[in-house]
């Protein structure tokens, strides 16, 4: 039978627990950069360290110093174990809770921040394609296009610097909305990119031999798995494709990407794992012949690790065709100033446009 | 006189000569700090790991720890039921710093836990586990420098607590479903 002897015993240890195990988890969240346990602000993990560690140490004094009775027979074993493990709970879920209000405020700040209007466009609705296009100012000739699909929970990625980079290097750039989530079906999704691809090559602005496609995420799949059966699309980069379905089951390290609320909201999208299964994406990589492909990961990325892909695609198709964005995740990839200057010069380089 | 007594002699008549190892023995040997210290650190080798299968290896190994544990405990209440020793400062006169604890003396319940914790860590990552041995073997020590257990009982609750570790662990295959189900729950609430 339990026994724990004295109220206040036992609140004490509860609380001791409760501030030894908050700081244990910034330290965690500051050694391991998992944003989504951090109760900081900065990129910096100094703050979580020094947080982690005053509540550690301070649970330990405060407990010591003013607990009475420490000496006198109080709680076993079991009292201990069950006062330690509810402390846990309470500490683990108040770090999740307090991490994703705080996380959750700073990227809606970030996004809005990135969402200029400084690029010339037009609303695009064309049969049951949905978009955006981005024209450069003071267009010549027919130009080369970009067809970009973002991952479907960030809807139409109009904010992304990567497409402002592609406009400024003398692209037309068509952002396809995916539309809702709920409503994405295979194998209806594989009609998007050919939709795109047919609504810029009646445009008199665009070269029809000079269209690629850049997709992000899910939309990297997408691109990958169309561009094997189109052939009018002339080049393929992939910001961070999940490729296997496994990938799209991260555990733990999604939290370096994202808030816990967050990451319950991305995990909302059930049919994920389901689509890129269907994609087949790494299956459509050799029907490319010799139409140039890229597949960009941040070496931070908590969703899908560059050396699984790595590993999974083999050495030699990885070489060349693989690269890595140091300091990058999943999510900051496409919001990145190196991945957009890389994207604008890979396409600039392999669908050979001259401006 | 018992070997035993006379070892347990030799670690306790150390007791009140010095007020700073006395009070660094007495923060050692209560039941919060050594046992909270282990538990952070448990929470700490949860979160390890680069890749998810490094992590699983360690989550498996505080899974097997907590169960070692557990098992190691449920002997030794069968122990206490079956045999009672009485403690040190009852038949003896000793350097109590202590409490007086009125349960069995043998085997030591501190011993029993802080090794079944170390020997299941160590038998997955040695060095953790030898510092998770160091801690359960100042806990151990800090209970005969203060009075409360003969050196057998520390001895005694060692073995089984590194026996119920060593059994759960290499022998144990049969708990694997559980310890799989709790790291894919883990998993699935993105905590593992």
């Amino acid at each position: 039978m339990l026994n724990f002897v004295s109220g206040e015993l036992a609140a004490h240890y509860f609380f001791l627990a409760f501030l030894a195990i908050l700081g244990v988890l910034q330290l965690v969240a500051a050694r391991h950069k998992l944003i989504g346990l951090s109760l900081w602000r900065s990129r910096n993990p100094t703050p979580g360290y020094l947080l982690g560690a005053v509540l550690t140490a301070g649970g330990f004094v405060w407990f010591f110093a003013t607990t009475p009775g420490i000496f006198i027979p109080g709680l076993a074993g079991s009292e201990l174990a069950i006062l330690f493990g509810a402390a846990g709970i309470c500490a683990l879920a108040f770090t999740l809770i307090a991490s994703s209000a705080l996380h959750g405020f700073q990227r809606r700040e970030r996004t809005d921040l990135k969402a200029d209007g400084r690029l010339r466009r037009e609303a695009v609705s064309w049969q049951q394609l949905r978009g955006t296009l981005y024209l450069p100012e003071g267009i010549g000739g027919p130009r080369g296009a970009i067809c970009a699909l973002s991952a479907p929970s960030e809807g139409v990625f109009s904010p992304y610097p990567v497409v402002a980079g592609l406009v400024e290097e003398g692209f037309i750039v068509l952002a396809i909305d995916w539309g809702p989530e709920k409503e994405i079906r295979y194998p209806a999704m594989l009609g998007l990119l050919p939709g795109a691809v047919a609504y810029l090559t009646r445009r008199d602005e665009v070269n029809p031999e000079r269209i690629g496609v850049l997709g992000v995420d899910l939309g990297g799949d997408l691109a990958i798995r169309s561009a094997g059966t189109d052939e009018q699309i002339a080049a393929v980069l992939a910001l961070a494709p999940f490729l296997n379905q496994a990938n799209t089951r991260p555990g733990l390290s999604i939290l370096k990407e994202m808030s816990y609320l967050e990451a319950l909201r991305w995990a909302s999208f059930r049919k994920r794992g389901e689509l890129v299964a269907e994609l087949a994406a790494p299956d459509f990589m050799g029907k490319l012949d010799s139409r140039p492909l890229l597949l960009v990961y941040g070496d931070q990325d908590g969703i899908v690790p560059t050396e699984r892909v790595r590993t999974a695609l083999g050495e030699e198709m990885a070489r060349g065709k693989l690269k890595s964005l140091p300091g990058e995740g999943h999510l900051s990839l496409p919001r990145s100033l190196a991945a957009s200057a890389l994207v604008a010069r890979w396409f600039k380089e392999n669908l050979d446009f001259e401006l | 006189m018992s070997f035993d007594f006379q070892l347990f002699q030799l670690i306790n008549n150390l007791a009140g000569h010095n007020a700073l190892l006395d009070g660094l023995v007495r923060l050692l040997v209560n039941e919060y700090f050594l046992t909270t210290i282990m538990s952070l650190i448990l929470v700490i080798f949860w979160f390890e790991g680069q890749d998810q299968d490094w992590r699983e290896r360690n989550q498996r190994a505080i899974l097997q720890a907590i169960i070692a544990l557990f098992v190691a405990n449920i002997v030794l209440k069968l122990c206490n039921l079956i045999y009672f020793r009485p403690r040190p400062f009852v038949d003896h006169e000793v350097n109590l710093l202590f409490y007086h604890p009125t349960d069995s003396s043998f085997p030591s319940n501190p011993a029993t836990v802080g090794f079944s914790l170390a020997t299941a860590i160590w038998l997955y990552n040695r060095r953790l586990g030898a510092l998770f041995l160091v801690l359960a073997t100042l806990f151990g020590l800090a209970r005969i420098y203060c009075g409360v257990h003969y050196p057998t009982d520390v001895i005694a609750g060692a073995l089984l607590g590194g026996l119920s570790a060593y059994l759960v662990v290499r022998k144990g295959g049969f708990i694997d479903p559980i310890i799989s189900l709790i790291i894919r729950t883990g998993r699935r609430l993105y905590l593992a």
